[in-house]
């Protein structure tokens, strides 16, 4: 039995690279309903780049039998880490896949380093504690705007991509969470670590993790909400899984919709007289089992007709901007996109909505490059446009 | 790891002019030599040995096919045939090195359904779940045949391997449902075989509807794991889909009534297929990995697929099928009879995998490694078989996993002893299981199907001269430099 | 919170399916809850099984019965997935001498025994739902 490095923290899964998987390419295609379902074994097509093919790539590196080499980069991080694969592998392990691939990259990184331009993830939170490179907020002069309190009982969590790329996002969620009247405040947020962790470059993770977690008790807060669906699956599944733990709850943004729906305290006063189509994010859907949720509340838009793309649920196809794949691989990253929204145009929809600032940005990026000419919209940005009342 | 055996395929040509001319061929997001794309294809589930391939080419069509064979032919250089990997039998193991055509990623059409005359021309790439999910959309009259295999395994595989499906009770073998073949042999002939055969030059795509009644040339290229040319092209019967189905199940206590049960009712040519498993293996499907039959508990459990067209029919067969489960209970087998969709809601839903062909089963994805000796069967010989066999499986203390099969209605059988377990720690010991239970079931008559090189170096001892004198004959006028598979059958 | 016991024998296995259908039911955990009974089923041709209640947990053992068994019940398989499947109602089974109870019969057990076990059996067998592979996924 090979010997894995105990300073792996990846270790567990590698190890059950060996004792797993027949490679009978279940994984390859949505289960049952045999749909497309993996961006980078259908881009690259040989074994390597399948999930099957990575667990045996595992195998070959701790054996000896693959000598490290940046051949081995591609296949190792050209992923997305969608999930799609956990969905439709029936084996034991299927749990464990994004786990093991993510150990596999911890272990590349020690080796032969991150896939082209990801160490930039690293890099740039190291000088400005978020991975675009962008001054460092402390949220002060938000939390001026909004006029919010130093301590309260929320904090919401805004997340790099929503307070530096897609700041319409940012601000629509704080204007609802206004309107609801909750107690809740922002931190000097440090990245939530999903770059790192989906790339192998731990080496900065637990700092951030506890540093998130001062801030927020800092703050004196027992709930944290967050309208970012990767911030959501760090914050609960990666924090647990570092060793990381606290004593608040978290929350997504469309949970607290759909709760001040339930409690018939959300009232909509307009109409939201389009077609939209729902993108499953993958940090939301596959990865955290949360897929009725936000249809709930978008059926319950006034005016809003709600259609499916043939992928949907736990079927659907990745944006394609997670798993590093956003700034290592570019080009084929928005090609991912591309080939979601071809299938969101034969729904006829006008609009690709999604809960995640991500998903949001690489849709867009698509809708641009490919002329598409879908309006792009997160759920919090539909609300922001409806006239709503919501009872205290 | 894996040391090619020597056979010095470079000798003619370089690999860099190899790689060269992949590329020229094939284009170069299509070849790739690189350590880590080709490891994944050097070794399968089974224990077989390992070996790495120089190359792997994806291939679009039969053009780009033509040329390498001509290539390789001229050089000498081995073509391994590629579809899914899923053959537990090592059959995609280059034993020599050379070049790997994987099928599946771009030569998998499903070329063309014909209704009227009931068959699919498809690709070599085409697996399970694809066809299922396109009959099931938009030829839901016709059915095809689904192995205890997941989705992502390949029909053409299936059918020239001679797999056994979920129809085997009343279809045989699926060799036996092929009409017809399109090939390449060794000097870039392309060949069509079956009705097929008229057109010099394309076939008329309704012309795939009989493997006969001209001389039978595809008995050169079923069974012959690949060794004597490419297949490029396959038809397989489809049949009709009719609208009702009802599994039963028997459980069967007593170790080797079970053979008689399973025989008994193929000959009353009333149900689909006949599959039964150790019950040891009905409780690996509920997440129970090392389970151990309880005293008390049946010792097999079968699944009678039934389907009609009318309910009256449904009626008629079952009435049938349940005379002769009295008749086995009045000669004292003890033999109970269970609707299996009542049964499976309350032992557990994961049982259904069974039925929802083709299905990733628990039973078989346990682990990292699988491996079986699959073959096909005397049904005389399983009352001796059984015994013999679960005996070596307690005796190398791993649970008995026998699954069997009555094919064409009782005119022969399949039995096939599987074996799951952790490569890398256990292969040692599961070799010498399988070994053992090789030989005492070549001894009985069985004949293993997707052969092992080291299975069919035993069974040659027990072969006719005669077979082996023309199988010989055969493979070298068919493949004079032995580029096609070579290794297998020990060739 | 009630803890059922995995089961390695095939009636064990069913009981738990069974049983765990409800056991996030606030009705069944009262039902069940310190319930502290042992009952014996027995499925023609099959073996006993002893179905333990105690406290918050439900545990099967197929040998080395308790002393103490509060019911015992006999029927064969297809009485079983008669009664399961509404096709035979427990009084005609017994009454057809399909449904045995063994020994003392505390009509208090067997009704509350009916209430926890054969209502959930039929709870279970008219489930529409037989998808086996969207069950147990934490990604679902």
């Amino acid at each position: 039995m090979v010997e894995v490095d105990n300073s792996l923290l990846g270790k567990e899964f590698l190890e059950m690279a060996f004792d797993r998987c027949i490679k009978c390419s279940t994984c390859k295609y949505g289960y049952k309903n045999f749909e497309k379902i993996c961006p980078s074994g259908e881009k690259f097509l040989f074994e390597s780049y399948w999930a099957s093919g990575r667990i045996r790539i595992i195998r070959g590196v701790l054996s000896g039998d693959l000598e490290w080499s940046d051949d081995l980069k591609d296949p190792i991080f050209a992923c997305t880490t969608c999930g799609a694969c956990m969905d439709s592998c029936q084996a034991p392990h299927a749990d464990y896949i994004v786990d093991m691939i993510e150990a596999l990259r911890e272990l590349a990184v020690r080796h032969i380093g991150p896939a082209d331009k990801q160490e930039f993830l690293v890099s740039r939170c190291e000088e400005n504690c978020n991975p675009y490179g962008k001054e460092n907020s402390d949220n002060e002069e938000l939390k001026k705007i909004y006029n919010l309190p130093d301590k309260a009982e929320w904090v919401y969590f805004i997340g790099c991509t929503s307070n530096y790329r897609q700041q319409s996002l940012r601000d629509a969620t704080l204007r609802f969470l206004k309107k609801t009247g909750i107690d809740f405040t922002l931190i000097d947020e440090h990245c939530c670590t999903s770059p790192m962790i989906r790339t192998g470059q731990v080496s900065i993770v637990k700092e951030y993790m506890q540093y998130n977690i001062d801030q927020i008790q800092k703050a004196g807060a027992k709930k944290v909400i967050t309208s970012c669906a990767g911030c959501y699956r760090t914050l609960i599944k990666d924090f647990e899984k570092f060793g990381e733990h606290y004593d608040f709850e978290v929350f997504h943004s469309l949970e607290l919709v759909k709760q001040l729906l339930d409690e018939g305290k959300l009232k909509f006063k307009s109409s939201y007289n389009k077609t939209v189509t729902y993108h499953d994010p993958c940090h939301l859907g596959r990865h955290m089992g949360i897929y009725e949720l936000p249809r709930e509340i978008y059926k319950q838009i006034p005016g809003l007709h709600l259609v499916e793309m043939k992928r949907n649920r736990n079927f659907a196809w990745c944006c394609g901007a997670g798993g590093g794949v956003k700034i290592g691989y570019p080009e084929w990253s928005v090609e991912i996109s591309r080939d979601r929204l071809a299938e969101a145009k034969e729904t006829g929809a006008s609009i690709v909505t999604s809960t995640c600032p991500f998903c949001k940005t690489n849709l867009s990026d698509a809708n641009e490059k490919f002329d598409f000419e879908f309006q792009i919209l997160d759920l919090m940005e539909i609300l922001d446009q409806l006239d709503i009342e919501i009872l205290n | 790891m894996t040391e090619t055996k020597q056979r010095n395929i470079y000798e003619k040509v370089s690999k860099e002019e190899v790689e060269e001319t992949l590329i020229a061929i094939f284009g170069s997001e299509s070849v790739t030599k690189k350590a880590v794309d080709l490891y994944p294809y050097s070794y399968d589930m089974t224990e077989c040995e390992a070996h790495m391939p120089d190359f792997i080419v994806l291939p679009e069509n039969v053009d780009q096919l033509v040329k390498l064979v001509n290539f390789c032919n001229t050089n000498a250089l081995p073509i391994v045939p590629y579809i899914s990997g899923n053959n537990v039998g090592g059959l995609t193991i280059p034993e020599n090195g050379g070049i790997i055509v994987d099928f599946g990623k771009k030569m998998n059409m499903i070329l063309h359904v014909n209704e009227n005359m009931m068959y699919a021309l498809l690709e070599p790439g085409v697996t399970f779940g694809q066809l299922q999910k396109h009959l099931e959309e938009n030829y839901p009259h016709l059915r095809y045949s689904y192995p205890f295999a997941p989705p992502y395994a390949g029909v053409v595989g299936n059918a020239i391997l001679s797999g056994m499906n979920n129809m085997s009770c009343k279809l045989g073998s699926m060799g036996d449902s092929i009409n017809g073949l399109e090939v390449i042999t060794a000097d870039g002939t392309i060949a069509r075989i079956g009705s097929c055969f008229y057109g010099e030059d394309k076939s008329d795509k309704d012309s795939w509807w009989s493997r006969y009644p001209m001389p039978d040339l595809m008995g050169l290229f079923i069974n012959w794991q690949g060794m004597t040319g490419l297949v490029t092209k396959c038809a397989v019967q489809l049949w009709p889909n009719p609208p009702i189905k009802k599994t039963y199940l028997a459980v069967v206590f007593g170790l080797t009534d079970i053979a008689a049960v399973m025989r008994e009712v193929g000959r009353t040519e009333v149900v689909d297929d006949i599959s039964a498993v150790s019950i040891e293996v009905i409780k690996m499907t509920v997440e129970l990995p090392e389970p151990i039959k309880k005293e008390g508990e049946p010792d097999f459990a079968a699944l009678f697929p039934i389907s009609a067209k009318t309910e009256n029919q449904m009626r008629a067969k079952k009435e049938i099928l349940d005379l002769t489960i009295n008749k086995l209970k009045d000669q004292g087998i003890k033999v109970i009879l269970a609707d299996v969709d009542e049964f499976s809601k309350l032992f557990n839903l994961r049982v259904r995998c069974y039925l929802d062909l083709p299905a990733a089963l628990l039973s078989l994805v346990e682990y990292s490694g699988l491996t079986w000796f699959g073959s096909y069967a005397p049904t005389h010989k399983i009352e001796e078989l059984i015994p013999k066999v679960n005996a070596l499986f307690l005796k190398y203390k791993l649970p008995p996993f026998i699954y069997m099969k009555i094919m064409k209605y009782s005119h022969y059988g399949i039995f096939r002893p599987i074996i799951r377990y952790k490569k890398f720690q256990e292969d040692e010991k599961v070799h010498k299981l399988l070994t053992e239970i090789t030989e005492v079931c070549i001894k009985e008559g069985c004949i293993p199907y997707k052969t092992p090189v080291w299975m069919t170096e035993k069974m040659r001892k027990h072969i006719n001269p005669g077979w082996l004198k023309l199988f010989e004959k055969v493979k070298k006028c068919m493949d004079p430099n032995n580029i096609f598979n070579p290794g297998r059958w020990n060739t | 919170m009630l803890s059922i016991q995995k089961g390695e024998d095939l009636l064990s296995i069913s009981l738990n399916n069974i049983l765990s259908y409800r056991k996030e039911e606030q009705d069944f955990v009262n039902l069940v809850l310190d319930w502290d009974k042992n009952i014996i089923i027995e499925v023609q041709d099959f073996y006993p099984v002893e179905i333990i209640f105690k406290g918050n947990q439900i545990k099967f053992k197929t040998k080395d019965f308790d002393k103490k068994i509060h019911l015992r019940i006999k029927m064969d398989l297809k009485t079983l997935l008669d009664l399961a499947n509404s096709r035979i109602g427990p009084i005609s089974a017994v009454l057809k001498g399909r449904l045995k109870i063994k020994g003392i019969i505390r009509i208090g057990t067997l009704l509350k025994f009916m209430k926890i076990v054969l209502k959930t059996m039929k709870m279970v067998a008219e489930n529409p739902n037989t998808n086996y592979f969207e069950q147990n996924r934490r990604t679902r």
